[in-house]
């Protein structure tokens, strides 16, 4: 998946996708998910402008249709250590809390099999594609982590 | 409810709102003795016109509630008896009661409604209500002279306003490289014609997000007055300056602000009535608000004429060598010194100055222990378009707001001033890693009201006019940034809260001179 539109498509005559959609992301060996419906758009990564003072899961911001959009390393903020180089950042949103998330890739949109518990405070639940665990968000968890962890 | 019906019903509550703060402030000057000779008859036509709304748009209880309160009103106007105690405050009930229910968040009213008729007479409905359909042709021809617009839509406006003008910087850069023998004289009249217009555009829009402070002075005035009546106090609230404008957004912070530092006067300044009898003052206490513009700042000051800080306090300010305001502010402050006097008054002015902060603005207090304390809350005009100057450290620029610089100096000549002005690398303050910067490094005084700091950069790029953009809610925990603004070349500059560079401790002192 080169790039998606979460607006664009849903413009288009045909391309709707299903109700419980993920978008599945790369992040060094881990598979991680998202609902389809808190990702507003996957874009290329650009050069970010770094802001001194922040955490280390704080890429920097980039300017994005005139706002201000801070990118986060999910790797790191999922203490997973830093993914290396990330292609893509995935822009989500809830409410008026705006971000973007850098990943290795993102790997395909899709259902998932039933999710099972987890204990982790940002996964929704895990489950197993082709004997690979994924891990699905939580976007409100994870934002309030993000929040949290951009001054420290 | 159709389309229709829902912006009839928006409007109509906003417009309600605006009539009840209206209706309370007018009944709090009945209590104070300060109102007008109209009061009686402005109140019978604010809650006349909020009942024919409440009408049209079939808010009943609101209905209801406005009528019983217009009929207390008529009788009073009838007779021409002044307004007793007992019926202003059943009046500021009602007026509560009904902005329940505008809020759509009312209890059942009968109680209130009981309590209405108790307070005024009842007789069939007014006669001059036919003169008042006249009056309200008068009241419509004017109403149509403003407009009300969803804030947001001027937010939007202000914000283009901002990217064409970034957009005009592309173009004036663009035609130079097309153009490097100049314009024709036809074409620079053109280019010129339009940076004027865009001038006017510019100060128009931000104009519109202005409004007075006495917007924000009715819930003020109230929370004053219900503050005193329950702490058993007396105390009257003076107003000057009231129609210094400020941005919508600011005022919102400073009407918060406002509130802390009135509550803690009421609370721990203004003594009890017997108490000042005693010490020589008037039974009522006097709290003063001050609002005036100040070189691109506009500074409200509220000043009470309680007991002060304690004189302990004080000391322990001029032994720190620190400002009261930093004593005040000091986490655990109260709870360590035991003065427990003094303990609403630190937590909430802790509010006020993280609020203050995240604006630019800051806080500053005076006291006189026996005699009053002064609180000065110093904010910008506006934070939509701002004045900055730009500077470059580790190769990434920063904005520092141009009101607080005082001046900005090429060379390191300036610091023979016998060391009194701290010296900072702007790398330290923000937490960059870089190497020192070069000898001669270029410098920026800065001011945050008394206190000053030199802060040194590697580059001068020169002034500019920013659109500021939040760096809320996601990264609002980062204080030392009022926010960020993208430039003209598309780089994204970050702009430095000024007081984070002036504030303490200094991570580098300046050597004072041997």
């Amino acid at each position: 998946v080169k790039s998606f539109d979460r607006h664009a498509a849903s413009n288009g005559p045909t391309a709707r996708p299903a109700e419980a959609s993920y978008l599945r992301l790369r992040l060094g060996q881990e598979q991680y998910a998202l609902p389809l419906a808190d990702v507003a758009v996957v874009i290329v990564r650009e050069e970010l402008r770094v802001v001194p003072g922040s955490g280390e899961a704080l890429l920097g911001v980039v300017n994005r249709r005139g706002k201000v959009l801070p990118v986060f390393d999910l790797a790191c903020a999922l203490s997973l250590g830093s993914a290396g180089a990330t292609t893509r950042v995935v822009v989500v949103e809830d409410g008026d809390r705006v971000a973007g998330l850098a990943v290795k890739g993102v790997s395909g949109i899709g259902p998932l099999p039933t999710l099972e518990e987890t204990s982790s405070a940002v996964l929704r639940g895990v489950t197993v594609v082709d004997g690979a665990r994924i891990g699905v968000l939580d976007l409100v968890a994870l934002l309030d982590e993000l929040q949290e962890s951009a001054t420290s | 409810v159709t389309d229709d019906g829902a912006v009839f019903l928006g409007i109509f509550r906003a417009e309600a709102s605006e009539r009840l703060d209206a209706i309370v402030e007018a009944l709090i000057s009945v209590e104070d003795g300060s109102a007008d000779e109209d009061v009686v008859g402005s109140l019978f036509r604010q809650t006349h016109t909020i009942k024919g709304g409440a009408s049209l748009v079939g808010l009943d209880d609101v209905r209801r509630l406005a009528h019983a309160m217009e009929h207390v009103l008529h009788d009073l106007r009838a007779t021409g008896s002044p307004v007793s105690p007992p019926t202003t405050a059943t009046l500021l009930r009602a007026a509560d009661a009904l902005r329940e229910h505008l809020d759509g968040t009312g209890q059942p009213i009968d109680e209130v409604l009981a309590e209405l008729a108790a307070a005024g007479s009842h007789g069939e409905a007014p006669e001059t209500l036919v003169l008042l359909n006249g009056q309200k042709g008068v009241a419509q021809t004017a109403s149509r002279s403003t407009v009300r617009v969803a804030a947001a839509k001027v937010d939007r406006i202000v914000e283009l306003v901002g990217e064409t003008g970034l957009h005009r910087q592309r173009l004036d850069r663009a035609l130079a490289e097309d153009l490097p023998a100049g314009a024709s004289p036809a074409l620079a009249e053109e280019l010129e014609s339009g940076r004027r217009l865009l001038e006017q555009l510019r100060r128009v829009s931000l104009d519109m997000r202005m409004l007075p402070v006495s917007s924000i002075l009715g819930p003020l005035r109230r929370a004053v007055r219900d503050l005193a009546q329950s702490a058993g106090k007396e105390v009257d609230l003076t107003v000057s300056g009231a129609e210094t404008e400020l941005d919508r957004a600011l005022l919102d912070e400073l009407s918060e602000s406002l509130v802390h530092v009135v509550r803690n006067a009421v609370d721990h300044g203004i003594e009890s009535p017997d108490e000042r009898e005693a010490a020589g003052k008037p039974r009522r206490g006097l709290i003063e608000i001050r609002a005036e513009p100040r070189s691109g700042l506009v500074e409200v000051a509220v000043r009470d004429d309680g007991r002060g800080v304690a004189a302990a306090v004080v000391a322990t300010a001029s032994r720190e060598q620190s400002s009261l305001a930093e004593v005040l502010t000091q986490p655990g402050f109260s709870t360590a010194s035991g003065v427990t006097e003094l303990s609403g008054r630190g937590v909430g002015l802790d509010a006020v100055r993280r609020s203050m902060q995240s604006i630019g603005g800051h806080l500053t207090v005076a006291s006189e222990s026996g005699n009053g304390t002064e609180v000065r809350l110093s904010l910008p005009l506006t934070l939509a378009l701002l004045d900055v100057l730009l500077v470059e450290r580790c190769g990434d620029v920063y904005g520092v707001p141009l009101a607080n610089v005082v001046e900005a100096i090429a060379t390191d000549g300036m610091l023979t001033n016998g060391g009194r002005i701290p010296l900072v690398d702007l790398a330290d303050v923000i937490g960059a890693q870089a190497p020192p910067p070069p000898a001669g490094a270029p410098v920026l005084v800065v001011q945050v009201g008394d206190a000053r700091a030199a802060v040194s950069c590697d580059r001068l790029v020169g002034e500019d006019e920013i659109v500021l953009k939040s760096l809320r809610p996601m990264l609002q925990g980062l204080r030392c940034y009022l926010g960020a603004a993208i430039l003209g070349d598309g780089r994204i500059a970050l702009v430095l809260d000024p007081s984070s560079l002036t504030g303490r401790p200094w991570p580098q002192a300046y050597p004072s001179s041997p």
